[in-house]
């Protein structure tokens, strides 16, 4: 058995903070952390997990994609035409030379539409959404991923972090908790204990529980007109993860 | 760094911008480095990306920045175009690439910087 760590719930005020003004508090407790702690998370983070690998190897090699939430950009070099977009600046400038070669990235929110729409034959979305602080935002960032895909047979790869941790996990998920601003889900802080000044930064995370992710997916689509297919979803180290291809606008 | 092939599909993010239809295309502004970067030449993947390309935008902006290598008006069928053509369109769209400049939003005027060859596509809460 691995040594648990109980993951630390948001407060009462905590929580109220994130209903008056969600992108606030994200901007503190996701982006500001991220920016602070980004040469530390990047040198632990070069390892693709298996069911993106998979996927980016089904992609054709003239096909153009985007990263919404690239991170230090450690996906980029496995596709050919990959942009990144992030909205942590110095993770930003790992991704720009991911793999020694100079990279398209850009500084945006993965909430925010701020290409044409359609022009991409696929979008990933790796371990972003559930930094986002509501239903409606996490919806919405599905919404720009629908958007930026071919109406077509547009692919997209969404991965999040699970409620349900499996064994191996270093983290504990505190039980029958109610704190949480969803019906859904969980909202927790994680940890990260900083290397180069030895701080301990609580970044946000809503962790997905079983169908969570299938449900705000389906919602996206919704609200976005566009049919989609359910290519595969399930489990995977610890997190969800749901494919689909788009089919055509509903009517 | 910004390359034409993604100055191409950028928009600005503003909802009044996107609610009006106005928010494409952005336009290039003090513009202080171009690079030329090779590129590996891939003519399938030009012909099959130039369907996503807006051609006026992307000869108009070309003509800003002071080139005007690109002379046809309009490509009916990039499948006929002679290779030299999509040679051009390979230079222009992969290899020219901006590092340093603004691009402004014709509608809110937003400016978006270009830093380090990054460009910076936030708006602040106000302007979303």
């Amino acid at each position: 058995m691995v040594k648990k760590h109980q993951l630390p719930l948001p407060s009462k005020q905590d929580l109220e903070w994130l209903e008056r003004s969600p992108s606030s508090f994200e901007s503190d407790n996701v982006h500001k952390i991220y920016d602070e702690i980004a040469n530390h998370f990047s040198s632990t983070r070069y390892k693709p997990w298996p069911i993106i690998s998979r996927f980016l190897e089904s992609i054709g090699t003239n096909e153009i994609g985007l990263d919404a939430g690239c991170g230090n950009g450690k996906y980029i070099p496995l596709a050919n035409h990959l942009f990144g977009l992030d909205r942590s600046i110095n993770l930003l400038k790992h991704a720009h030379t991911a793999g020694d070669v100079v990279r398209e990235v850009v500084l945006a929110d993965a909430l925010q539409s701020v290409t044409r729409k359609h022009v991409f034959d696929y979008a990933i979305s790796i371990a972003t959404i559930h930094h986002l602080a509501t239903d409606k935002r996490r919806a919405e960032s599905v919404q720009s991923l629908i958007n930026a895909v071919s109406v077509n047979g547009g692919r997209i790869l969404i991965y999040v972090w699970a409620l349900e941790q499996g064994e191996d996990s270093r983290r504990a998920v505190p039980e029958n908790s109610t704190t949480s601003s969803t019906s859904m889900g969980l909202d927790v802080w994680v940890p990260w204990v900083n290397k180069a000044d030895g701080k301990v930064y609580n970044r946000y995370y809503h962790l997905f529980e079983k169908g969570e992710l299938r449900s705000i997916t389906e919602e996206a689509g919704r609200l976005s007109n566009v049919n989609l297919d359910i290519v595969q979803e399930g489990y995977e180290k610890d997190n969800w993860y749901i494919e689909v291809r788009t089919n055509g606008s509903v009517i | 760094m910004v390359r034409l092939i993604t100055h191409n599909i950028l928009t600005c993010a503003a909802k009044a911008c996107v609610d009006s239809g106005k928010n494409y295309p952005l336009k290039f502004s003090n513009v202080q480095g171009i690079d030329i970067r090779e590129q590996e030449f891939n003519a399938d993947f030009i012909r099959n990306f130039f369907s996503k390309v807006d051609y006026g935008v992307l000869k108009e902006t070309l003509l800003s920045l002071g080139d005007d290598s690109l002379k046809v008006d309009s490509v009916e069928d990039i499948n006929t175009q002679p290779e030299e053509f999509i040679r051009l369109l390979h230079k222009v769209l992969l290899e020219m690439d901006i590092t340093q400049g603004e691009m402004v939003c014709t509608n809110c005027q937003h400016s978006y910087q270009i830093n380090e060859g990054i460009p910076n596509m936030l708006l602040g809460a106000h302007e979303i």
